[in-house]
Protein backbone atom coordinates (compact mmCIF):
# COMPACT_ATOMS: atom_id res chain seq x y z
CA UNK A 1 0.00 0.00 0.00
CA UNK A 2 1.43 3.20 -0.76
CA UNK A 3 0.64 6.58 0.77
CA UNK A 4 -0.14 9.97 -0.91
CA UNK A 5 2.47 12.49 -0.07
CA UNK A 6 2.17 15.62 2.63
CA UNK A 7 0.28 18.29 1.38
CA UNK A 8 2.30 21.88 1.38
CA UNK A 9 1.61 23.76 4.17
CA UNK A 10 -0.95 26.31 3.53
CA UNK A 11 -3.23 24.12 0.86
CA UNK A 12 -6.70 23.77 1.25
CA UNK A 13 -7.91 20.29 2.51
CA UNK A 14 -9.77 18.64 0.05
CA UNK A 15 -10.46 15.02 1.27
CA UNK A 16 -14.37 14.58 1.61
CA UNK A 17 -15.02 11.77 4.05
CA UNK A 18 -18.21 9.47 4.39
CA UNK A 19 -20.80 11.39 6.69
CA UNK A 20 -20.24 8.71 9.19
CA UNK A 21 -16.74 8.69 9.38
CA UNK A 22 -16.99 12.61 9.82
CA UNK A 23 -19.40 12.02 12.55
CA UNK A 24 -17.63 10.07 14.64
CA UNK A 25 -14.61 12.49 14.45
CA UNK A 26 -16.99 14.45 15.85
CA UNK A 27 -18.99 12.79 18.52
CA UNK A 28 -16.50 10.21 19.99
CA UNK A 29 -15.14 11.05 23.38
CA UNK A 30 -11.79 9.66 22.88
CA UNK A 31 -9.53 7.88 20.47
CA UNK A 32 -7.27 5.24 21.19
CA UNK A 33 -3.92 7.43 20.17
CA UNK A 34 -0.73 5.61 19.19
CA UNK A 35 3.05 6.29 19.03
CA UNK A 36 6.31 4.27 18.03
CA UNK A 37 8.84 3.80 21.19
CA UNK A 38 12.45 4.07 20.32
CA UNK A 39 12.10 0.30 19.78
CA UNK A 40 9.62 0.48 17.56
CA UNK A 41 6.59 -0.86 19.53
CA UNK A 42 3.15 0.85 19.29
CA UNK A 43 2.20 2.01 22.25
CA UNK A 44 -1.61 3.56 22.80
CA UNK A 45 -3.28 5.66 25.23
CA UNK A 46 -6.60 7.04 24.61
CA UNK A 47 -6.76 10.40 24.35
CA UNK A 48 -9.42 13.81 23.50
CA UNK A 49 -8.92 14.85 20.18
CA UNK A 50 -10.50 17.45 18.20
CA UNK A 51 -11.25 17.45 14.59
CA UNK A 52 -11.11 20.50 12.24
CA UNK A 53 -11.79 20.06 8.34
CA UNK A 54 -10.74 23.38 7.67
CA UNK A 55 -7.18 22.47 8.37
CA UNK A 56 -7.47 18.24 7.37
CA UNK A 57 -5.76 17.87 10.75
CA UNK A 58 -6.70 16.52 14.50
CA UNK A 59 -5.56 18.62 17.60
CA UNK A 60 -4.67 16.83 20.17
CA UNK A 61 -2.66 17.39 23.58
CA UNK A 62 -0.47 15.99 25.97
CA UNK A 63 0.92 16.95 29.48
CA UNK A 64 4.47 17.68 29.96
CA UNK A 65 4.04 15.30 32.57
CA UNK A 66 3.13 12.51 30.29
CA UNK A 67 5.56 13.11 28.05
CA UNK A 68 6.32 10.12 26.58
CA UNK A 69 4.26 10.15 23.39
CA UNK A 70 5.64 13.27 22.56
CA UNK A 71 8.54 12.00 22.70
CA UNK A 72 8.07 9.31 20.28
CA UNK A 73 6.74 11.78 17.56
CA UNK A 74 10.09 13.58 17.40
CA UNK A 75 11.67 10.67 16.59
CA UNK A 76 9.08 9.19 14.07
CA UNK A 77 6.11 10.93 13.51
CA UNK A 78 4.08 8.17 12.09
CA UNK A 79 1.25 7.66 14.44
CA UNK A 80 -2.52 6.36 14.47
CA UNK A 81 -5.54 7.08 16.37
CA UNK A 82 -8.37 4.21 16.53
CA UNK A 83 -12.03 5.57 17.03
CA UNK A 84 -13.56 2.67 18.45
CA UNK A 85 -15.07 3.50 21.98
CA UNK A 86 -18.62 4.86 20.98
CA UNK A 87 -19.20 5.63 24.66
CA UNK A 88 -21.75 8.45 25.39
CA UNK A 89 -20.99 9.88 22.04
CA UNK A 90 -25.25 9.04 20.83
CA UNK A 91 -24.31 7.57 17.74
CA UNK A 92 -26.36 4.06 17.51
CA UNK A 93 -24.41 1.66 15.84
CA UNK A 94 -21.37 4.02 14.35
CA UNK A 95 -18.85 2.64 12.82
CA UNK A 96 -15.09 2.36 13.89
CA UNK A 97 -12.55 4.40 12.20
CA UNK A 98 -8.76 4.11 12.49
CA UNK A 99 -6.60 6.92 11.18
CA UNK A 100 -3.14 7.02 10.17
CA UNK A 101 -1.03 9.79 9.95
CA UNK A 102 1.63 11.88 10.52
CA UNK A 103 1.79 13.76 13.51
CA UNK A 104 4.03 17.24 14.78
CA UNK A 105 4.43 18.55 18.27
CA UNK A 106 5.15 21.59 19.38
CA UNK A 107 8.01 22.33 21.43
CA UNK A 108 7.07 25.69 22.81
CA UNK A 109 4.73 24.84 26.31
CA UNK A 110 1.62 26.21 26.37
CA UNK A 111 0.04 27.06 29.98
CA UNK A 112 -3.41 28.36 28.85
CA UNK A 113 -5.81 27.98 25.74
CA UNK A 114 -4.70 30.40 23.27
CA UNK A 115 -4.78 28.55 19.80
CA UNK A 116 -6.38 26.02 20.84
CA UNK A 117 -9.60 27.33 22.35
CA UNK A 118 -11.89 24.60 20.78
CA UNK A 119 -10.20 22.20 22.12
CA UNK A 120 -10.39 23.24 25.30
CA UNK A 121 -14.04 24.34 25.31
CA UNK A 122 -14.76 20.45 23.90
CA UNK A 123 -12.41 18.88 26.34
CA UNK A 124 -14.71 21.22 29.10
CA UNK A 125 -18.04 20.33 27.60
CA UNK A 126 -17.71 16.12 27.54
CA UNK A 127 -15.54 16.08 30.15
CA UNK A 128 -17.11 18.90 32.70
CA UNK A 129 -15.74 17.27 36.40
CA UNK A 130 -12.45 18.19 34.62
CA UNK A 131 -12.91 21.95 35.91
CA UNK A 132 -12.37 20.88 38.92
CA UNK A 133 -8.60 20.83 38.49
CA UNK A 134 -8.65 24.93 38.70
CA UNK A 135 -11.53 25.31 41.00
CA UNK A 136 -9.26 26.38 43.90
CA UNK A 137 -6.10 27.68 44.74
CA UNK A 138 -4.71 24.03 46.46
CA UNK A 139 -5.77 21.94 43.56
CA UNK A 140 -4.37 24.68 41.36
CA UNK A 141 -0.81 23.94 42.92
CA UNK A 142 -1.38 20.39 42.92
CA UNK A 143 -2.24 20.30 39.17
CA UNK A 144 -0.73 22.85 37.59
CA UNK A 145 1.13 20.50 35.83
CA UNK A 146 -2.08 19.27 34.03
CA UNK A 147 -2.19 22.72 32.00
CA UNK A 148 1.14 22.32 31.30
CA UNK A 149 0.80 21.21 27.54
CA UNK A 150 2.53 20.16 24.86
CA UNK A 151 0.00 20.31 21.30
CA UNK A 152 -0.23 17.74 18.94
CA UNK A 153 -1.48 18.16 15.10
CA UNK A 154 -2.01 15.00 13.07
CA UNK A 155 -2.54 14.96 9.19
CA UNK A 156 -4.24 12.01 8.23
CA UNK A 157 -2.27 9.75 5.38
CA UNK A 158 -5.02 7.31 5.08
CA UNK A 159 -8.00 6.37 7.02
CA UNK A 160 -9.99 2.69 7.19
CA UNK A 161 -13.58 2.35 8.77
CA UNK A 162 -15.34 -0.62 10.03
CA UNK A 163 -19.29 0.02 9.08
CA UNK A 164 -21.14 -0.99 12.26
CA UNK A 165 -17.80 -1.13 14.16
CA UNK A 166 -17.79 -4.70 12.69
CA UNK A 167 -14.04 -6.09 13.20
CA UNK A 168 -14.39 -9.39 12.07
CA UNK A 169 -15.27 -7.87 8.13
CA UNK A 170 -12.79 -6.31 6.10
CA UNK A 171 -12.63 -2.23 6.22
CA UNK A 172 -13.67 0.43 3.70
CA UNK A 173 -10.69 2.68 2.89
CA UNK A 174 -11.47 6.25 2.21
CA UNK A 175 -10.09 7.54 -1.17
CA UNK A 176 -7.63 9.88 -1.68
CA UNK A 177 -7.30 10.69 1.83
CA UNK A 178 -4.36 14.06 2.50
CA UNK B 1 1.82 -9.43 35.92
CA UNK B 2 -1.13 -12.93 35.52
CA UNK B 3 -2.85 -11.87 38.48
CA UNK B 4 -2.99 -8.09 37.79
CA UNK B 5 -3.87 -9.43 33.87
CA UNK B 6 -6.21 -11.28 35.39
CA UNK B 7 -7.67 -9.37 37.94
CA UNK B 8 -8.60 -6.54 35.53
CA UNK B 9 -8.66 -7.69 32.05
CA UNK B 10 -12.50 -9.08 32.67
CA UNK B 11 -13.25 -5.34 33.41
CA UNK B 12 -13.23 -4.66 30.23
CA UNK B 13 -15.83 -5.79 27.16
CA UNK B 14 -12.82 -5.65 24.51
CA UNK B 15 -9.23 -4.15 24.08
CA UNK B 16 -7.21 -2.55 21.31
CA UNK B 17 -4.09 -4.40 19.98
CA UNK B 18 -1.78 -1.92 18.27
CA UNK B 19 1.30 -3.17 15.97
CA UNK B 20 2.87 -1.43 12.80
CA UNK B 21 1.61 -2.66 9.33
CA UNK B 22 4.44 -3.02 6.37
CA UNK B 23 4.93 0.65 6.10
CA UNK B 24 5.97 0.84 9.50
CA UNK B 25 2.85 2.91 10.47
CA UNK B 26 0.82 2.21 13.86
CA UNK B 27 -2.57 0.07 13.26
CA UNK B 28 -4.70 -0.82 16.20
CA UNK B 29 -7.92 -3.36 15.68
CA UNK B 30 -10.27 -3.69 18.23
CA UNK B 31 -10.23 -7.71 20.00
CA UNK B 32 -11.46 -9.60 22.66
CA UNK B 33 -8.22 -11.15 24.26
CA UNK B 34 -9.01 -14.37 26.22
CA UNK B 35 -6.10 -14.98 28.91
CA UNK B 36 -4.58 -18.82 28.89
CA UNK B 37 -2.08 -18.31 32.00
CA UNK B 38 -1.04 -22.09 31.43
CA UNK B 39 0.28 -21.03 27.79
CA UNK B 40 1.09 -17.43 28.93
CA UNK B 41 -0.56 -16.13 26.13
CA UNK B 42 -3.61 -14.36 25.51
CA UNK B 43 -5.71 -15.83 22.60
CA UNK B 44 -7.04 -13.36 19.58
CA UNK B 45 -9.86 -12.71 17.52
CA UNK B 46 -8.45 -11.06 14.42
CA UNK B 47 -10.20 -10.87 10.80
CA UNK B 48 -8.49 -12.36 8.31
CA UNK B 49 -6.99 -9.90 6.56
CA UNK B 50 -5.44 -7.00 9.06
CA UNK B 51 -1.76 -6.45 8.80
CA UNK B 52 -0.40 -8.18 11.59
CA UNK B 53 2.92 -10.23 11.80
CA UNK B 54 4.66 -11.71 14.57
CA UNK B 55 6.77 -9.57 16.45
CA UNK B 56 6.41 -6.69 19.24
CA UNK B 57 2.82 -5.23 19.93
CA UNK B 58 1.03 -3.67 22.70
CA UNK B 59 -2.24 -3.99 24.28
CA UNK B 60 -4.92 -1.31 25.49
CA UNK B 61 -7.56 -1.49 27.77
CA UNK B 62 -9.69 1.47 28.82
CA UNK B 63 -12.86 2.85 29.71
CA UNK B 64 -14.64 5.95 30.47
CA UNK B 65 -18.30 6.74 31.62
CA UNK B 66 -20.81 9.05 30.04
CA UNK B 67 -18.77 12.20 31.04
CA UNK B 68 -15.74 10.98 30.32
CA UNK B 69 -15.11 10.59 33.63
CA UNK B 70 -13.92 7.31 36.10
CA UNK B 71 -11.74 6.20 33.39
CA UNK B 72 -9.72 2.80 33.85
CA UNK B 73 -6.90 2.16 31.87
CA UNK B 74 -4.18 -0.25 31.81
CA UNK B 75 -1.16 -1.23 28.95
CA UNK B 76 0.32 -4.39 28.01
CA UNK B 77 3.50 -4.62 26.20
CA UNK B 78 4.70 -8.28 24.72
CA UNK B 79 4.63 -10.27 21.32
CA UNK B 80 2.24 -11.36 19.06
CA UNK B 81 3.00 -14.64 18.01
CA UNK B 82 0.81 -17.34 15.82
CA UNK B 83 -1.06 -19.77 17.82
CA UNK B 84 -3.07 -22.82 16.30
CA UNK B 85 -4.27 -21.28 12.92
CA UNK B 86 -4.69 -17.80 14.66
CA UNK B 87 -3.18 -15.55 16.46
CA UNK B 88 -2.00 -14.95 20.26
CA UNK B 89 -0.28 -12.28 22.47
CA UNK B 90 2.51 -12.62 24.96
CA UNK B 91 2.26 -10.32 27.31
CA UNK B 92 5.86 -9.13 29.52
CA UNK B 93 4.80 -6.38 31.39
CA UNK B 94 1.49 -4.58 32.69
CA UNK B 95 1.57 -0.72 32.99
CA UNK B 96 -1.31 0.28 35.41
CA UNK B 97 -2.43 3.65 34.45
CA UNK B 98 -6.16 5.59 35.63
CA UNK B 99 -8.19 4.09 37.81
CA UNK B 100 -6.31 0.68 38.00
CA UNK B 101 -4.31 0.49 40.86
CA UNK B 102 -6.30 1.95 43.39
CA UNK B 103 -6.18 4.87 45.80
CA UNK B 104 -2.47 3.84 46.16
CA UNK B 105 -1.86 3.88 42.86
CA UNK B 106 -3.23 7.10 42.08
CA UNK B 107 -1.47 8.62 44.91
CA UNK B 108 1.73 7.12 43.23
CA UNK B 109 0.66 8.38 39.20
CA UNK B 110 0.07 12.18 40.29
CA UNK B 111 3.64 12.12 42.10
CA UNK B 112 5.41 10.51 39.15
CA UNK B 113 3.49 12.89 36.80
CA UNK B 114 4.66 15.96 38.86
CA UNK B 115 7.75 14.73 38.81
CA UNK B 116 8.13 13.75 34.91
CA UNK B 117 7.42 17.46 34.45
CA UNK B 118 9.83 18.71 36.78
CA UNK B 119 12.34 16.78 35.22
CA UNK B 120 11.01 17.93 31.64
CA UNK B 121 11.42 21.81 32.92
CA UNK B 122 14.76 21.18 34.36
CA UNK B 123 16.28 19.29 31.54
CA UNK B 124 15.59 22.76 29.14
CA UNK B 125 16.37 24.62 31.57
CA UNK B 126 12.91 26.25 31.69
CA UNK B 127 11.31 27.86 34.55
CA UNK B 128 8.18 26.86 35.91
CA UNK B 129 5.34 28.15 33.48
CA UNK B 130 2.39 30.48 34.82
CA UNK B 131 -0.72 28.99 34.28
CA UNK B 132 -2.88 31.46 32.66
CA UNK B 133 -6.00 30.73 34.73
CA UNK B 134 -7.90 33.48 33.26
CA UNK B 135 -7.83 32.36 29.80
CA UNK B 136 -8.78 28.62 31.34
CA UNK B 137 -11.66 30.16 33.49
CA UNK B 138 -13.24 31.54 30.38
CA UNK B 139 -13.48 28.23 28.39
CA UNK B 140 -14.67 26.81 31.31
CA UNK B 141 -17.04 29.31 31.11
CA UNK B 142 -18.06 29.35 27.84
CA UNK B 143 -17.97 25.32 27.93
CA UNK B 144 -21.00 25.64 30.68
CA UNK B 145 -23.47 27.57 28.79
Amino acid sequence: MSRPQNKMEGEAFRTSFPPEVEEVFREFRTCEFSTLTRSGVPIAWPLVTLWRPEEGRFVLTTSIGLPRKAFNIRRDPRVCMLFSDPTASGIENPPAVLVQGDAEVTDEIHAGTVGVEDYWERLYRIQPAGKIYSSNALLRYLTDWYYMRLHIFVRPRRVLWWPDGDFRRAPEEVDHVG
Amino acid sequence: MWDEIEKYLPMFDSAVLNVTDPDGYPYSIRCHPVPDRTAGTLRLDIEEGAPVRIGQASILCHSHDQNTWNQKIFVLRGDLEEARGGWAFRPEKFVPSLGVGGPLGAMRAVIEIRRNAAGYLKRRGLPRPRIAWREIEAVKDRASR
